[in-house]
């Protein structure tokens, strides 16, 4: 987006890093900084008006030496290729963390839906499909929803796409709803994987869950869902921070004796917004959006935005935070990583926390390419072994080589894209 | 012994006793744990003169599990208000387990290749004075595709299975029966390998057998307090079901039960066995018990070279000649084994009987799993180590028998001839009750051992409304109750007639069939302090029919009447002598 933070420059840097670690060379490096593949296409749409207007789109494919590009699409205003670009690159990473057989993509159109009728959403949707049609598909590049995009955007994308290739590709395109070919436990994943790591971390650190309490960073899908299985094993989650679209700001909602996830949901409106007299007389303290991070609990877990924990937020940590799991993509900047190693904050990094909902969608792919479904429970039994065993790998590479956690997981990540594209002869 | 945590990371396939979830362990669970404490004392070394003796490995999911499973999916109201078994059990499989647990069933599954059974061990199951035998279902699974996913789905539908047959009519009839509230009970599952070899596409043990405490059916020179085994080739269904199977007493185990020769002991002894199917199903249905089941016959078992120990062969001149040295009819009678001791069986089974009735302080029912290697499986064991060559016997469940401590003496001489209304051969059981007032007995006249299905179901609905009433009854019959074949009886289930205080099984000239051996429906008898008398109806005088028939009629089917009493009938049994009497 544009700020002076550059996303795909910090996503070098972060490559860099561990580059050095694994002491890759040249042409390694120069390779994996870098899309192999970016897309940039004009999209014109007849608008309601009768005018018409060209958006501009885009689709990178950070590296598919492991399998399919695989990412969302994101519809904003402020998007940039770079923005796209380090997303796709963290895809390539997140996916290879899981060892999911996929590689990294991402897309985007500069525009803002909530400027835009559906008619020209849609539009928008086959437009991009028909400029990238030969580019992408189920064994290429699989597009998923993203900021600003949903299931009917996934749909409208997907209709084009059979229909310019004269077949059925239920594969092409993940995210889908449940009977259109969408997967069971999709919107449970991303906040239930998260949870599956959280377990794993508490069990490594001889933590009992049911004695623990935590403070959620944003209550949209992931947040909910990983109250909910929080509170299955019987964690204590005693605040909640989340965006007001009213007011144009965030309050924190505070019950010591543990939030109710039901009770929540029951007064939160469309936007994720909680009611915050409703939340008063439900006994409720609302707070300014902020206090949730100075919280005395042994659990952070940011699920909202990026840059959340910071240089100047991190010193409020309470001492007595003993895990940082990240929901959310980017809450945690270097600095703030470094005085959270510092200060022996075990932390699990969000593109192993949060790779759930990725995990989930390669099953989504998985199945539409048999054209045969699982049940719920099958499908949540393989995410829960696959984020576990992901965990495992990646907590067992930090106390071998004493690396911090996130350190630990991009090695880990990295090094399968290495291999992947020395055995295919590329580097 | 306590139960460990199922771990993921640290578990090899099926180690230990281990648990997933929070809650009650249940039942059997908790019973083979004590069991567990109690061989590793009376068998040292877990081996005993050859032969191994151990409980198999097992992971029980215990009741938080079942309680989420119930909440989630909102199955209470279709489970406590539906009267129709297959609809609850078809529920039960739509519905999901919980998210907590699943990973670790996948886990589990992904590292074992063995056949699985899957079992209740509910709250109140196998307790002292519920004795639940066979109110639930089990379920075997062959656990043997190469694809995890297969596995996966069969163990979830096995445990899905399970968990509905807690709610099937038999268990909500048995729950009214012993006045408790079924929407309270919870459900914990074993998980537990199963005891055998593969043979072919099939799975079994060579032997599985039924121990107790009390012998129900002493003959000979039996006396109750030796106890008595039942052995069956295959899988203990046999037995559970009530199917064939060979009775003995461990204190003369070499005397053969009561027939009528040797056509009869052919007739009646096994002739099929159950196995788990490992080859292809053709039939897919989670709800039904036999899914993975196949009943064979014997000759299978002889083929794969299972029969050696176990049986005896009729030659042309009517002798029984042990083993199967000569050609012709082959007869499970153990002989081998019991006759001549190819096995130190029955001296295990006497040191485990004596052991467990230490441990429990109670009198016992065992059941176990027997297998014989002989060379010829080919995967004996499909994962995990290489096959044990000893013969192993595995323990697989205990239950206490409830016996009555009160002692009933008969005086018969002071018994006035016209006062008396059943005057039994034999009866089981032992105390006195004078709260009958029903009576509820096959009409002789018209009786036809062809009609016997339909008069399970005539018996069915008046146990139901006397069940609603809350009053016991006398049920009296001809041939076998609760026999699986309907022409040797009235083939009923326990819970059809779970309300019943004394049975009273007759026969007619022209049903003169052993009197029944059902060992399911007899622990149900047993536990329930049911008196069960047998009567030979060869003299006129030991029952009076002709004054039943005076009796007013409660109500009245094709092949059932009930009469009601307006003063109720004097009961008593002496069970240290096997008397009773039934006054009017």
């Amino acid at each position: 987006m544009a700020t002076d933070y550059n996303a795909f420059k910090m996503a070098q840097e972060q490559f860099d890093k561990v580059a050095d670690v694994l002491e890759l060379d040249e042409a390694t490096r120069d390779l994996l900084r870098n899309p192999v593949r970016e897309y940039h296409v004009s999209i014109p749409v007849k608008m309601d008006d009768g005018t018409t207007k060209v958006f501009r789109g885009f689709r990178c494919q950070h590296n598919d030496s492991r399998g399919p590009a695989k990412g969302g699409i994101r519809f904003h205003p402020m998007e940039t290729i770079d923005t796209v670009r380090a997303l796709s690159m963290w895809m390539t990473w997140k996916c290879a963390v899981v060892d999911i057989p996929l590689g990294g993509g991402k897309g985007g159109v500069i525009c803002d839906p909530h400027n835009l009728t559906p008619r020209e959403q849609e539009q928008i949707c086959r437009g991009w499909v028909r400029q990238l049609a030969h580019d992408v598909g189920p064994l290429r590049d699989v597009p998923a929803p993203d900021v600003m995009t949903n299931a009917q955007h996934m749909l409208w994308m997907l209709d084009e796409y059979e229909t310019i290739h004269g077949a059925k590709f239920p594969g092409f395109i993940t995210g889908k709803p449940v009977g259109m070919g969408g997967s069971l436990g999709r919107t449970e994943a991303t906040g239930y994987g998260l949870i599956f790591t959280l377990r794993e971390a508490l069990k490594e650190l001889g933590i009992a869950v049911e004695k623990t309490t935590a403070v959620f960073q944003g209550f949209g899908n992931v947040a909910q869902y990983a109250i909910r299985l929080y509170n299955m094993m019987k964690g204590t989650v005693v605040g909640v921070s989340c965006w007001d679209q009213t007011d144009q700001t965030s309050y924190y909602f505070r019950k010591t004796s543990g939030v109710n996830i039901d009770e929540l949901i029951s007064i939160t409106d469309k936007f994720g917004g909680i009611d915050k007299a409703k939340a008063k007389e439900l006994g409720y303290e609302v707070l300014p959006g902020d206090k949730w991070i100075e919280e005395e609990v042994d659990i952070l877990l940011p699920c909202a935005l990026e840059h959340q924990i910071t240089k100047d937020t991190v010193t409020r940590i309470s001492p007595k935070v003993k895990v940082v799991a990240e929901g959310a993509n980017g809450p945690t900047t270097p600095e703030a990583d470094a005085y959270l190693k510092e200060h022996n904050v075990f932390l699990i990094p969000d593109f192993l926390a949060n790779a759930g909902g990725v995990t989930c969608s390669y099953f989504e792919q998985v199945q539409c390419n048999m054209n045969y479904f699982w049940e719920k429970d099958e499908v949540l039994a393989k995410l829960d072994v696959k984020m576990t065993s992901a965990f495992h790998e990646v907590y067992a590479l930090s106390k071998k080589r004493n690396l911090f956690m996130r350190d630990s997981a991009y090695v880990i990540a990295i090094n399968r894209v290495v291999q992947a594209c020395k055995l295919r002869g590329w580097i | 012994m306590d139960f460990t945590e199922f771990q993921r990371r640290e578990f090899t396939p099926m180690q230990g006793f281990s648990f997933i979830g929070t809650g009650e362990l249940g039942g059997k669970a908790k019973g083979l744990a004590l069991m567990k404490e109690m061989l590793d004392e009376a068998i040292p070394g877990g081996e005993f003169e050859g032969i191994r003796v151990d409980i198999p490995q097992m992971v029980v999911l215990r009741t938080d599990i079942f309680d989420k499973f119930m909440a989630e999916n909102n199955l209470y109201e279709i489970a406590l208000n539906s009267t129709d078994d297959a609809l609850i059990a078809l529920e039960f499989q739509k519905a999901i387990l919980s998210v907590e647990i699943v990973g670790d069933l996948m886990n589990l599954i992904s590292s074992i290749r063995r056949p699985l059974a899957v079992r209740s061990s509910a709250m109140l199951e196998d307790s002292l004075h519920e004795p639940f035998a066979g109110v639930y279902e089990s379920k075997m699974i062959p656990n043997r595709s190469n694809d995890v996913n297969t596995r996966f789905k069969q163990l979830t539908e096995a445990i899905k299975f399970v968990y509905s047959t807690l709610f099937f009519y038999k268990a909500k009839q048995y729950f009214k029966a012993i006045h408790k509230d079924i929407s309270t009970e919870k459900m914990a599952v074993i998980i537990q390998e199963v005891v055998g070899d593969k043979y072919g596409d099939y799975f079994y043990p060579t032997i599985a057998g039924v121990i107790r405490s009390m012998n129900f059916y002493p003959t000979g020179n039996a006396e109750p307090k030796d106890g008595v085994v039942q052995l069956a080739m295959g899988m203990g269904k046999s037995i559970v079901d009530g199917g064939k199977s060979w009775c003995y007493s461990p204190r003369y185990p070499a005397s053969p039960p009561p027939y009528n020769g040797i056509r009869d002991m052919l007739q009646n002894t096994q002739t099929k066995f159950w196995a788990i199917n490992m080859g292809q199903i053709l039939n897919y249905d989670p709800t039904a018990e036999t899914e993975f089941m196949a009943h064979l016959e014997i000759s299978e078992a002889e083929q794969a070279g299972n029969l050696d120990k176990l049986a005896s062969t009729v030659s042309v001149d009517d002798s029984v000649v042990p083993g199967l040295s000569t050609e012709g009819p082959r007869l499970i009678n153990f002989a081998p084994i019991l006759q001549y001791d190819a096995l130190p069986l029955n001296e295990l089974v006497k040191r485990i009987l004596l052991n467990a009735e230490k441990s429990m302080g109670e009198k016992v029912e065992i059941e176990f799993a027997m297998r014989l290697p002989n060379g010829r499986s080919a995967e004996s064991y499909l994962s995990g180590p290489a096959p044990d060559p000893r013969p192993h016997f595995g323990f697989l469940q205990v239950r206490p028998l409830a016996v009555s401590s009160g002692i009933v003496d008969i005086d018969e001489a002071s018994i006035r001839p016209e006062d008396m209304l059943i005057s039994p051969d034999r009866a089981m059981g032992n105390g006195e009750t004078d709260e009958i007032r029903d009576i509820v007995y096959l009409k002789p006249e018209v009786f036809n051992i062809a009609n016997s299905r339909e008069m399970t179901k005539e018996i069915d609905s008046i146990n139901d409304s006397l069940l609603n009433e809350g009053k016991p009854y006398l049920l009296m019959g001809f041939g076998r109750w609760g026999t699986s074949d309907e022409w040797l009886g009235i083939p009923i289930v326990w819970s059809q007639i779970s309300g019943v205080k004394v049975i009273v099984e007759t026969t007619l000239p022209s049903l003169n069939s052993d009197f029944s051996q059902g060992s399911h429906f007899f622990h149900n008898v047993f536990s329930s302090g049911v008196f069960y008398f047998s009567v030979l109806n060869n003299q006129e005088d030991k029952i009076d029919w002709d004054w039943l028939s005076k009796q007013a009629t409660k109500q009245e089917t094709k092949h059932v009447r009930h009469i009601e009493l307006s003063k109720p009938i004097t009961v008593k049994v002496d069970g240290r002598s096997g008397k009773g009497v039934v006054l009017k």
